[in-house]
């Protein structure tokens, strides 16, 4: 009877343990970059959401480069960075995903730039930047897609009419760059 | 900050929350400290009101880094395992570095220089990120601080290295930034691995001499530069020693749970080397030269720059080795400036020496100085020796086992068909394995190479083939001239420098990424009859002169413990030169390495006949009469060439261990102390002052030189790891024995080392003149 009463306090104590280990990680911390240096590059405070989307790939990859000596952060996510001002929102998506297939897949995320993507140096393998028009409030946006060997990204902001796209693309640039330098 | 603040627990039962505590003190890093630490920003006697405001708001920063900050190492020690700090020994804001585009509006040429060169981009680069994020992932970011306590001091300083951070990291971009090197206050002992300590960055002082932090407006600066100029510059920036702290680095206990790695001693190095005039053991002698005299070198300014003399200014790019970094961002500039500088100064010499013919006279050599013959179908032994001239540490310095340098010999007949061919590059743009290559290959407690720069894993090294400064290599190759050659050959020996090693680079891009550059540092390339060959009509104006050449022959013997050939080369050399003093005292070293003490004394009287009171011949001589049991004029000799040089490592040691054994403990003691100030790591004094200070009661102060001796001391077992490798990989063994030939004539040599297929090896399979393909006939 003891060893019941000891068994349900042990199962209750480690329902309980889970779930207040589950809350106590109140937030689920994005891989590639933190909600501080979003907040800087956005001017602002910011909310932050990261959406875990692992396919497997990223896995395999993970287990590939451990038996190589490299290292790769497992677990592909898309984080989404958002700051509030009077002129509206700005948003800050960094997306990452492993491919199981290089070259049949990247295309693919190139081609989120369409024809209009630049090729720009050193960030990544590669990457191209374009312009882009924000989903919301005929707002302007840019994107960088790019990879780092058989990661790929893709890192938008957008933000309300009249924000200076210069200015933005700059930021998308650096925050492409620091992305990537995480995935290497 | 504001984020950390704003987070809550939005647990609802008193249950919950005393778990969530639970969890939360069981998530504490190891270490995390308990108590805040007390400020000691704050002490400081005579702040203005500014500061004590400045040193509040620092105050209240640390305070919050301090919550959530893992102290595994230790409570209040926020860089180990690298050794970076600050005053005040707390936590700074990023915000406090003002920002590299500040200081350019003043300072265009430096910044324009700094963009693009290595101290700029010493985080960011893949060529870092990805080793450094192998120790991240592997053991934790709380370990990177030994990497960034070099590579990026901002993000150690501000609490970014941390779990969870929330440090905005947006200052990683720009690396060792303007205020990073211009705010060092002072510098730890010279043990490296970020061994200064910052003040709170000021670009000016005020009329008392108080630093003021953050940025300023320019017209106070314009008002007042001597101000400006105290802020931000010190008289030890253009010393050495201040290049140590991070040109010199070593893989403690906390950062690999084995104990004490050496990693690289570029200071030492230059300490050693004849260009800090504080080594009277050097082969030959030269001008005082800083590391800032070739790494930053005054030009003429093309842009704005305030801090230009005479139209010039000294050079913020540090051109060095680093190609790929250039090559990597687009930095044209930097890519030429690197290039031009590896290929200049005269850095290293290339000797085609002698030819050993399986006919005729055998020994032939110098080659262009002596007449011989050679034909058809002799098997020829080629002897070429590279002389590490002068470059002011080793060649590969640092990393070698990221770094490549080799040779690459070749032997062509007339029409260009391929006798020989040592040092190509593979189709897959790998070094032939058989290269001879000044390299090295650390490796892990499994005997396995430690790729990927995983130093963290380092329990010895196979082998370590560098040229140190002012030293020589003598590289051996074994060619047969086929029956049916057709003369004159075209004989080629060349070093060829890669910045970074084929595999590594394949680690960070995968396989698809273009060829890194291959910069050939230095070439001698002969033309040999299949016949007679009379010398040279006119010499080479890039060769050594002969007596030289011998030298450097007998050096590189020495150091391949071929003692009679040193000899021999040596003597050659009085023959040549009967009034150079050193000729003796080389003979009489390598004698007195091998046990021949009479000669040696014999000799080195002939040498200091030559030059009387001569510190290296002295130095000789002690340890000749310290073989003889002459302890006084042991004691004489030592003494004498330390009032020479009082910053001699080795005069200091071997005093030091001479008052040792006459039971002088306090000139032991004092001999002792002062190598450590020379160099700290030096486990002679360890061992020696945990004895003597002992002895002396200081019970305390011997412990702590018994435990640094003890984590310092090579580990005996290491040489077990680098056997474990070499077994497994007899292609690259025979580069640790000091003698060895290159060659495709005797099967040994074959062992495990596939030959290349000359048909697939591409032409150019690196964009440089060197980066031929080709193979073995």
């Amino acid at each position: 009877m003891k060893l019941v009463l000891l068994a349900r306090c042990v199962a209750l104590f480690v329902v309980l343990s889970g779930a207040a280990g589950a809350s106590c990680h109140a937030k689920d911390m994005c891989p590639w970059i933190n909600e501080a240096t979003a907040a800087g590059y956005l001017h602002g405070d910011v909310t932050m959401t990261v959406t875990h989307t692992s396919t497997g790939a990223d896995k395999a990859a993970a287990a590939a480069a451990t038996a190589t000596g490299t290292s790769v952060t497992v677990g592909d996510a898309t984080c989404e960075f958002v700051r509030h001002d009077a002129a509206g929102a700005t948003r800050l998506r960094i997306e990452v995903v492993t491919m199981s297939d290089v070259a049949a897949m990247f295309p693919g995320f190139r081609g989120r730039c369409g024809s209009d993507g630049q090729p720009v140096r050193a960030i990544g393998n590669e990457a191209v930047v374009c312009g882009m028009k924000a989903m919301e409030r005929a707002g302007v946006a840019e994107q960088v897609v790019g990879r780092v060997r058989e990661r790929a990204f893709v890192v938008s902001i957008s933000a309300a009419a009249g924000t200076d796209q210069a200015t933005m693309r700059e930021t998308t640039l650096r925050v492409a760059e620091q992305v990537a330098g995480f995935l290497f | 900050m504001t984020a950390l603040n704003r987070r809550s627990l939005p647990f609802a039962g008193v249950i919950v929350l005393c778990l969530c505590a639970m969890g939360a003190s069981l998530a504490k890093p190891q270490g995390q400290q308990t108590q805040p630490q007390q400020n000691q920003a704050q002490q400081s006697a005579a702040q203005t009101p500014e500061q004590a405001k400045q040193a509040e708001q620092r105050k209240e920063y640390a305070d919050e880094v301090r919550k959530s900050y893992n102290f595994r190492f230790g409570d209040g020690k926020i860089s180990i395992p690298g050794n970076a700090a600050i005053e005040g020994d707390d936590f700074v804001q990023a915000g406090s570095f003002p920002k590299a585009t500040y200081c350019a509006v003043c300072h265009a040429q430096a910044y324009n220089n700094w963009r693009q060169a290595l101290h700029s981009n010493s985080f960011r680069t893949p060529f870092y990120r990805a080793s450094v994020n192998i120790l991240l992932r592997s053991k934790g970011i709380e370990f990177t601080r030994h990497c960034d306590s070099c590579h990026n001091p901002v993000g150690v300083l501000t609490g970014g290295l941390t779990q969870d951070s929330y440090v905005d990291r947006g200052f990683d971009r720009d690396g060792l930034t303007c205020l990073t090197c211009h705010s060092v206050q002072k510098l730890q002992p010279t043990v490296g691995n970020g061994g200064f300590v910052l003040a709170v960055p000021a670009v000016m002082v005020d009329e008392n001499g108080n630093r003021i932090p953050g940025e300023v407006p320019y017209e106070e600066i314009m008002k007042h530069p001597d101000r400006h100029s105290k802020a931000v510059m010190k008289d030890f920036y253009r010393s050495p020693e201040f290049c140590s702290a991070c040109h010199k680095a070593n893989l403690p206990e906390p950062l690999n749970d084995y104990k004490f790695v050496r990693a690289f001693t570029v200071f030492d190095e230059w300490q050693n080397s004849k260009f800090s005039k504080r080594n009277p053991l050097t082969f030959y002698s030269g001008d005082y030269t800083t590391c800032q005299n070739c790494h930053m070198k005054r030009s003429a300014t093309t842009l704005p720059e305030y801090g230009a003399k005479n139209g010039t200014f000294a050079s913020h790019r540090w051109t060095a080795g680093n190609t790929a970094v250039p090559f990597y961002y687009g930095f044209d500039e930097q890519l030429k400036k690197t290039t031009e500088f590896l290929q200049s100064g005269n850095y290293l010499n290339v000797d085609l020496f002698a030819f050993k013919t399986t006919e005729g006279k055998g020994f032939v050599g110098p080659i262009g100085t002596v007449p011989y013959s050679m034909k058809a179908g002799d098997t020829v032994q080629a002897m070429v020796v590279i002389q590490n001239k002068n470059i002011g540490h080793s060649l590969i310095p640092e990393v070698r086992d990221l770094y490549e340098a080799w040779t690459e010999f070749t032997v062509n007949e007339q029409d260009g068909t391929e006798i020989y061919h040592s040092g190509y590059l593979k189709p897959d743009g790998s070094l032939d394995t058989r290269a001879h290559s000044f390299t090295n290959r650390p490796v892990d407690e499994h005997g396995i190479f430690v790729d990927n720069h995983r130093v963290f894993e380092i329990h010895s090294v196979a082998y370590d083939n560098t040229i140190q400064s002012g030293r020589s290599s003598l590289v051996r190759y074994e060619f047969k001239i086929p029956a049916t050659a057709k003369g004159p050959l075209t004989i080629s020996a060349r070093v060829n420098y890669r910045h970074l090693r084929q595999s590594y680079l394949n680690n960070i891009f995968g396989t698809d990424h273009p060829a890194y550059p291959v910069i050939e540092l230095s070439r001698k390339t002969r033309t040999i009859n299949l016949g007679e060959n009379a010398p040279d009509a006119t010499p080479d104006p890039q060769d050594n002169p002969d007596w030289m050449r011998w030298n450097n022959y007998g050096i590189a013997s020495l150091d391949q413990l071929q003692y009679a050939d040193a000899v021999a080369a040596f003597t050659e050399v009085a023959k040549l030169r009967p009034d150079y003093a050193d000729a003796y005292t080389n003979i009489a070293l390598t004698e007195i390495e091998w046990e021949k003490y009479d000669s040696a004394r014999k000799n080195l009287k002939m040498s200091l006949a030559l030059a009387n009171d001569n510190a290296r011949a002295l130095y000789y001589m002690a340890l000749v009469e310290r073989r003889a049991g002459n302890s006084e004029a042991e004691i004489a000799d030592f003494k004498k060439v330390v009032a020479q040089y009082p910053m001699s490592r080795d005069a200091r040691r071997e005093l030091g261990k001479s008052y040792y054994r006459q039971g002088n403990t306090e000139g032991a003691v004092e001999q002792f102390e002062a190598l450590q100030v020379l160099d700290p790591d030096d486990v002679t004094a360890h061992y020696n002052l945990a004895i003597l200070y002992g002895r002396m009661g200081k019970d305390k102060e011997s412990a702590e030189q018994q435990a640094m001796f003890k984590t310092k001391k090579v580990d005996p077992g290491a040489p077990t790891y680098s056997f474990d490798f070499l077994m497994k990989h007899p292609e690259i063994s025979t580069e640790s024995v000091p003698w060895h030939m290159h060659t495709d004539l005797s099967p040994e040599f074959n062992a495990g080392a596939p030959k290349a297929n000359p048909a697939a090896a591409p032409a150019a399979s690196a964009p440089t003149p060197s980066g031929s393909g080709g193979a073995n006939r």
